[in-house]
């Protein structure tokens, strides 16, 4: 006979599995990496696991009930959002905005339970109509451009302060994570969700209250999601309509890792917690490592096939458990193998890439870690040479790393693992000033040197902006530019990247201005989103030029809008002019062809030396404090205004000189 | 439900839509802005057909935007190392249905669910391929690269005729050929199906195979638009696709889609973004119209439940 | 009989995760013969069929189909040989039509890669007409009834020409017309040649078509005799392998008060109309009548699964029952007939099961005591003799019959003082069904009142103080025990138009 008591929350094989897997992980990287396994860094693992972690415990009663909730990342956006413009637009007091914000989160949650639990809708195509209908609202109410910063201190400490050097959100999420344990594993109501997973008609016939515990759960999912968005806005001291994005898959990711599955009736909270520490821990550990961002993508797709087939196998099906009794063991093992042979040969090609960048070894090499604010983007990628060539001439170690599309919560994570490593010099593309100035003031006080390129961050918190060229004077550049080609007057189109991204919002604010104060016989016609896809400003400009047949110019902002822009002129063969801010790379042809006639810029290249260049300057502390010129290498001699280092004025490409520029 | 029903619906949504257009704006119908919105929208439809069979046997495909994205890559490394062009395209194709393939398998054989396996080759393929190409565009492709050499009008109509060519050719098979009621029945009831005779594991492989292909073959079609390739290309691509197929009527358990319906739902959402340009309505509101349409559609199916009649027969 | 043989298995085994479900089965059948397979649940012919139409594959022994000996084959290649399966479940596309599912199990048969439609429609007219019903074939199947989509099982099997037919509880979901046309069938095929494999628990119906009958136990033969040669009596003593006293345990009770009353109800939505009855404490009323005429139509809406206007009078007193959970709060229980769907959740543990419609009488402040729930899954384990090492074993592990008493321990443990039984010896075997029955009788002792939904007439007439016979989605009269035949009962059930009646009169 059995214990008559057993309780629903053990470990099923495939956490047995995870949590080996999970230990191998941490013994792993702090072979590698002497400062991962230190209080600091696991503390700083757990802050940037709680909003999506809150996220993994609302989404796992919905899986166990078979349902699944797209909407969760936009919920983020949408209350986010909510939040940070009750406060500053409607000036509501703090706690006021508070609540009107979670009841927005109830609210997503409670339409979504009305049309899942009440009207029998498949939820998979609900949440995904809801989940762009949120994101929809969040970018409508603030016009995509909105971004609410500058929250009283107070507020900021739930995000970024500590607690017996505990992160105060982690407390948050320790008092949800019970909440849910308690009801999905111990009350009547989550002994139902089980019912309802494996068979949904059978517990109605039971009498157990079917659609009322659904919505319940739905509901919770938005609220949850509502607090995750508080705590992501105060740990990021920023609300903009694109947080959260993605959420919704990394969370269910970290679920089924951790064996539920999504068919319903199978799982538990535990797994999911035990899903989304391994991938937390994954992703710092291979920051650490300086290992690609990518490899953490690759890495998760291999992962999450692994533990489902391997799950699959220790399924009891009666045809199979006969044959893979015997196996059972071995493929447990196999599903860890998994993990540790990946993570050993990327630590592997990491180390020897590594070691063929640095040939003279010697003492210790400094380490510049330099941030673009997306690897993917044509622009860092030319930049990047212009680094590397830096790092050999000087003899450092570069780290090249950021986020695959831009996100500012994740040049947040980057820089911390970069403290924890300890690099010598820490050089950002700032995607958000609000965001990112409370990491880079913790960088300075470990003595790192702090620049930012691209876009500056608070001033307090960097040493040296590189500053390639002001946002303004880009934007008076273009304006003056356009109205030379417009001779002072007639409409002209704005092709946008994406309607959130910061700086090119600066950029259409400055070009208004100019054009307000020095071309008034100059109209905008209108400002259209390209979302950084070449085919979609393509499809945009050739509306432009049917829907608006007056303008005449098209001014496209976004590196990859530039071309499609060109193209989209080029196929109709009219007589539009496109100027933008791009790559002479990719955009060559149409200079050429006459389609694009300007393209403003400048040397990006020049720009990439001089992060590293200037990274390694600061950090040997070799700028004296007050000079006024510096000698960057093979740049020359460039001029100090303040505590900026300033390249040169933006370059005009055109026909002229594009052939002599290579980047 | 009656697809008919449905269909009748999102045929009158259309309409509306076209006579507001033709009420408040110019220049929508002309001829040069239809074979814009079609050839933008092609990739959409052709991996719609694919996506709708997928759903008909009910099962669900997320990674074809990532499909799509190395196909196009594929299609310009090879072209631009010299390979003849319709190799290249091809190349693309093989690979997309390899990929497509790869996902068959996972689902049919290994027996993983659909939403995770799909999931993972998502995020694995795409994270892959930025790993791979840095994020660098694909440029110095040969001279007769854009549009295959041909008129710009000719690769229009060749692209009308593909995509007539594989909505029509599918939505025939479907209801006409063996392998097409294999489809339906394995979606229907795939225990009756096994008991049939059908290898429900080759339909369901084959499926996603084929959605693989036809996310290839878009790609090809779609890259030679232009004469440089872009690493990132087709993000959020699977969400649309899968809106789309929604939209037009398909049951997500499987069993149930029509081909009018899914062509209807792409019209009808592909319609949209640029409607509301030519409407003059702000674009911050596009993704919220959107999805604002896609609950409609989907609710507006329980407001017909309560009227619906228990004769269900099927129009021969 | 002297006929070729058909069908020969000798020394068939079986196991299923180290359990044996079959340990030597022999079994032969011949041309133009009608052979029962009869025994408990999880006596294994389920198995036993399942491994004859290729689904599964045996373990070790010898099957020989036609003369030819079967090492492994599959569904396709048992079909191409001419076996056909009619199960107990109708196996259909919901979203087919009634004739391509009758195609697609003939597809063997039809050349090329494309669908004749206009041939497929013909094909399937003129089955079902042979089957003798007027079914539009153009209709989709998931709009069937379940006797209906019986019937296109019927119709599939003939369309495959067979040569042997496994028929797996074929009459389960019939009405008694129906049963009646499909004896008329069997009679046909007999004459042509085929050879069917009939499997049961009517033991009435086995002793009017079969001509032979085999016994199985627990995984063997014990026993293959002459229908003649055997009574009912002993064929019982055969499967469960001890002699039952009598069939029906019903004993007199002295009646309550009255517990339940329905003065013309009407339910719109499934088709109800003036429905009146009443039935007091400890009395057991029966609700006979065809399959759709409305017996559970009726008690899903009195259990609230179907919303409905009129009142319904508990102990005197009108109430409205908007959803289960009321119902159950109010003292009734509803057994449903699809255990499987929705009796139980077969994945979850016993004692789970048991406790899933009084979950507040083993939980404090809304949470769940396990170690409570767990005692109370035990003690109904051990009272009702289920089969089971403890309660902490997944339902779907039990056989019919037991998975049967654990459905009805949820309903005994909350004390019901109403209790709709739909179906509850449906598919179950001898030894259990008899239990049920006495639990049945037990509850009305103490005072239950209780409707028992039931289409094995005996069952009705044997369990029962009343009986109310449906037609047409409402009461069509209402029989005494004592008055009450079979004949009587049909002829409510049919009206008196139906032609049917005198035979089954003569009957």
């Amino acid at each position: 006979m059995q214990r008559h008591f057993r309780p629903k929350l053990r470990l099923t094989g495939i956490q047995w599995a995870l949590v080996a897997a999970l230990l191998l992980e941490v013994i792993l990287f702090s072979i590698e990496s002497p400062a991962f396994l230190t209080w600091v860094n696991l503390m700083e693992i757990l802050r940037f696991s709680v909003e999506l972690g809150l996220l993994a415990v609302a989404l796992t009663p919905i899986l166990i009930t078979g349902g699944i909730d797209l909407s969760v990342g936009s919920t983020v956006g949408l209350v986010a959002v909510t939040f940070g413009m009750a406060w500053q637009h409607l000036h509501l007091p703090l706690l006021g905005a508070l609540a009107l914000a979670l009841l927005v989160g109830c609210l997503c949650g409670a339409v979504n339970a009305l049309l899942i639990a009440y009207l029998d809708l498949p939820a998979l195509i609900i949440t995904l109509g809801t989940y762009s209908l949120y994101r929809g609202i969040a970018e409508g109410i603030t016009r995509a451009s909105v971004s609410v910063t500058g929250y009283p201190s107070g507020f900021l400490l739930l995000g970024q302060g500590y607690f017996w050097s505990i992160p105060i959100q982690v407390f948050v999420f320790l008092f949800l994570l019970v909440f849910y344990a308690v009801l999905l594993h111990r009350s009547k109501i989550g002994r139902a969700l089980y019912a309802i997973g494996f068979n949904a008609e059978g517990a109605r016939y039971a009498g157990l209250p079917v659609r009322r515990y659904l919505a319940l759960i739905y509901l919770l999912s938005g609220a949850v999601s509502g607090v995750a968005a508080i705590v992501y806005v105060s740990h990021l001291g920023l609300a903009k309509s694109d947080l959260g994005t993605g959420f919704e898959l990394q969370a269910i990711t970290a679920i089924v890792i951790g064996g539920t599955s999504v068919f319903g009736g199978r799982g538990n909270l535990f797994g999911s917690v035990l899903g989304l520490l391994f991938l937390c821990v994954l992703q710092n550990g291979l920051h650490l490592l300086a290992a690609p961002s990518e490899a953490t993508g690759v890495l998760t797709g291999m992962l999450l096939i692994a533990v489902v087939a391997t799950d699959l196998l220790n399924d009891k099906r009666p045809a199979l458990s006969e044959r893979w009794m015997r196996w059972k063991k071995p493929l447990l093992v196999a599903a860890g193998a998994v993990v540790v042979v990946l993570a050993v040969v990327l630590v592997g090609l990491e180390r020897s890439s590594r070691s063929e960048a640095g040939a003279a070894s010697g003492p210790r090499r400094p380490v510049i870690a330099v941030m673009p604010k997306a690897k993917g983007d044509p622009y860092f990628i030319s930049a990047r040479a212009g680094a590397e060539q830096a790092a050999k001439e000087l003899g450092v170690d570069l780290i090249w790393d950021g986020p695959t599309s831009l996100d500012a919560s994740m040049q947040n994570e980057l820089v911390e693992s970069w403290i924890t490593r300890g690099v010598d010099a820490i050089v950002v593309a700032v995607e958000n000033k609000g965001s990112i100035s409370t990491v880079l003031r913790k960088a300075r006080q470990h003595h790192i040197a702090v620049l930012t390129w691209d876009a500056d961050a608070e001033p307090d918190a960097r040493d040296y902006f590189l500053n390639q060229a002001t946002p303004e004077a880009i934007a008076n550049t273009l304006a003056d530019e356009g109205a030379r080609l417009l001779n002072g007057k007639g409409q002209f189109a704005i092709v946008t990247g994406a309607l959130s991204a910061e700086n090119q919002n600066q950029w259409i604010a400055f070009i208004k201005a100019r054009v307000a104060e020095r071309y008034p016989q100059m109209k905008l016609a209108t400002v259209l989103p390209s979302d950084d896809d070449r085919d979609k400003a393509f499809s945009q400009t050739q509306n432009i030029m049917k829907v608006y047949p007056d303008v005449k110019l098209v001014i496209a902002i976004s590196a990859p809008a530039v071309p499609g822009a060109a193209e989209a002129v080029q196929q109709s063969g009219g007589r539009v002019d496109v100027i933008g801010l791009s790559l002479p790379t990719i955009c060559r042809p149409y200079i050429h062809s006459g389609v694009v006639q300007t393209i403003v810029l400048w040397n990006t290249r020049d720009l990439g030396y001089l992060t590293v260049y200037a990274g390694w300057l600061t950090s040997q502390k070799k700028i004296a404090p007050n000079a006024t010129t510096v000698s960057a290498g093979r740049l020359g001699s460039l001029e100090i205004k303040g505590s900026e280092i300033i390249l040169g004025r933006p370059m005009i490409i055109n026909k002229g000189n594009i052939d002599r520029l290579d980047f | 439900m009656n697809p008919r029903i449905r269909e009748a619906g999102l045929l009158l949504t259309i309409v509306a839509l076209m006579l507001l257009l033709a009420w408040r704006t110019t220049g929508f119908f002309s001829a040069a802005n239809l074979t814009d919105l079609f050839l933008a929208n092609m990739p959409v439809m052709m991996i719609a057909v694919g996506m709708m069979m997928v759903i008909l046997t009910g099962e669900i495909d997320i990674s074809v935007g990532s499909i799509f994205a190395i196909s196009s890559v594929v299609m310009g490394k090879c072209a631009s190392t010299g390979v003849p062009i319709w190799l290249s395209g091809l190349i693309a194709c093989a690979v997309g249905v390899l990929l497509g393939a790869l996902n068959g398998r996972l689902i049919a054989y290994v027996r993983i669910p659909s939403i995770v396996a799909t999931l993972a080759t998502m995020v694995a393929l795409r994270d892959g391929l930025r790993w791979y190409t840095q994020g660098s565009w694909i440029q110095g492709l040969p001279a007769g690269f854009q549009w295959f050499g041909m008129s710009q009008s000719g690769f229009t109509g060749l692209c009308v005729v593909a995509v007539v060519l594989i909505t029509g050719l599918t939505a025939l098979g479907l209801r006409n050929l063996r392998m097409g009621r294999a489809i339906v029945a394995t979606g229907s009831n795939r225990m009756a199906a096994c008991a049939a005779g059908i290898d429900a594991r080759r339909v369901v492989f084959g499926v996603f195979a084929v959605t693989g292909g036809l996310a290839g073959l878009s790609a090809v079609l779609n890259s030679v638009r232009f004469n440089q390739i872009p690493s990132n290309s087709g993000l959020g691509l699977e969400l649309k696709v899968i809106a789309a197929v929604a939209v037009g009527g398909a049951a997500i358990t499987g069993g149930s889609a029509t081909m009018t319906g899914t062509v209807l739902g792409v019209i009808l959402l592909s319609c949209i973004g640029s409607a509301l340009t030519f409407l003059g309505i702000n674009a911050y509101w596009e993704k919220a119209i959107q999805g604002g349409i896609i609950l409609i559609a989907v609710a507006a199916d329980t407001l017909k439940l309560q009227r619906r009649d228990h004769a269900k027969t099927l129009p021969a | 009989m002297p006929t070729n043989l058909l069908l020969r298995a000798s020394a068939i085994t079986k196991s299923f995760a180290g359990v044996h479900a079959l340990k030597g089965v022999s079994f032969e059948l011949a041309e133009g013969e009608v052979h029962a397979l009869v025994g408990e649940n999880g006596a294994g012919k389920s198995t036993f069929t399942r491994i004859v139409t290729g689904a599964l594959k045996a373990d070790s022994g010898e099957l020989e189909i036609c003369g030819q000996k079967i090492a492994h084959h599959s569904p396709q290649q048992a079909r191409a040989l001419g076996v056909a399966a009619i199960h107990q479940q109708p196996l259909l596309f919901p979203h087919l039509t009634v004739a391509e599912n009758i195609a697609l199990s003939l597809e063997n048969g039809e050349p090329g890669w494309s669908v004749n439609w206009k041939r497929r429609y013909e094909q399937a007219r003129e089955l079902l007409h042979r089957v003798g019903v007027d079914l539009d074939p153009k209709r989709l199947a998931g709009s069937l009834s379940m006797a209906e989509q019986q019937i296109v099982e019927i119709a599939k099997a003939i369309g495959a020409q067979a040569k042997i037919l496994l028929m797996d509880e074929p009459t389960a979901l019939l009405t008694d017309r129906e049963v009646d046309q499909l004896f008329r069938l069997i009679g046909q095929f007999r004459q042509e040649g085929v050879g069917m494999v009939y499997i049961s628990h009517r033991l009435e119906e086995i002793q009017k078509i079969a001509d032979r009958i085999t016994v199985l136990r627990d995984g063997r033969t014990i026993a293959c005799k002459d229908a003649a040669d055997v009574d009912r009596g002993g064929l019982i003593e055969l499967m469960v392998g001890r002699s039952l006293a009598s069939i029906f345990p019903k004993r007199d009770v002295t009646l309550g008060e009255t517990a339940l009353e329905v003065r013309n109800l009407n339910n719109p939505r499934l088709g109800l109309h003036d429905i009146s009855f009443s039935v007091k404490r400890g009395e057991i009323l029966g609700m006979a009548g065809l399959v759709g005429s409305g017996r559970t139509e009726l008690a899903r809406t009195l259990f609230g699964l179907s919303s409905c206007s009129s009142p319904i009078y508990l102990n005197g007193k009108p109430v409205r029952i908007g959803s289960p959970a009321q119902a159950i709060g109010m003292g009734m229980g509803y057994l449903p007939e699809d255990r499987r769907q929705h009796g139980l959740i077969l994945e979850m543990q016993l004692d789970e099961n048991i406790s899933m419609a009084s979950l507040n009488e083993v939980s404090r402040w809304g949470m769940v005591q396990r170690g409570k729930e767990a005692r109370q899954g035990e003690e109904y384990v051990r009272e009702l003799r289920i089969k089971a090492n403890t309660a902490s074993v997944a339902a779907q592990t039990l056989s019919g019959g037991n998975q049967q008493k654990v459905a009805l321990a949820r309903w005994l443990a909350i004390h019901p003082q109403i209790m709709i039984l739909d179906e509850p010896t449906q598919g179950v075997d001898v030894g259990s069904k008899s239990e049920i029955h006495e639990l049945i009788v037990q509850m009305a002792e103490r005072g239950v009142a209780i409707l028992l939904i039931s289409s094995e007439l005996p069952e009705v007439l044997g369990m029962c103080d009343r009986i109310a016979v449906f037609r047409d989605r409402t009461i069509a009269g209402t029989l005494l025990r004592d008055e009450a035949t079979q004949a009587g009962i049909m002829a409510l059930a049919f009206g008196h138009a139906d032609p049917l009646l005198q035979e089954a009169e003569q009957a």
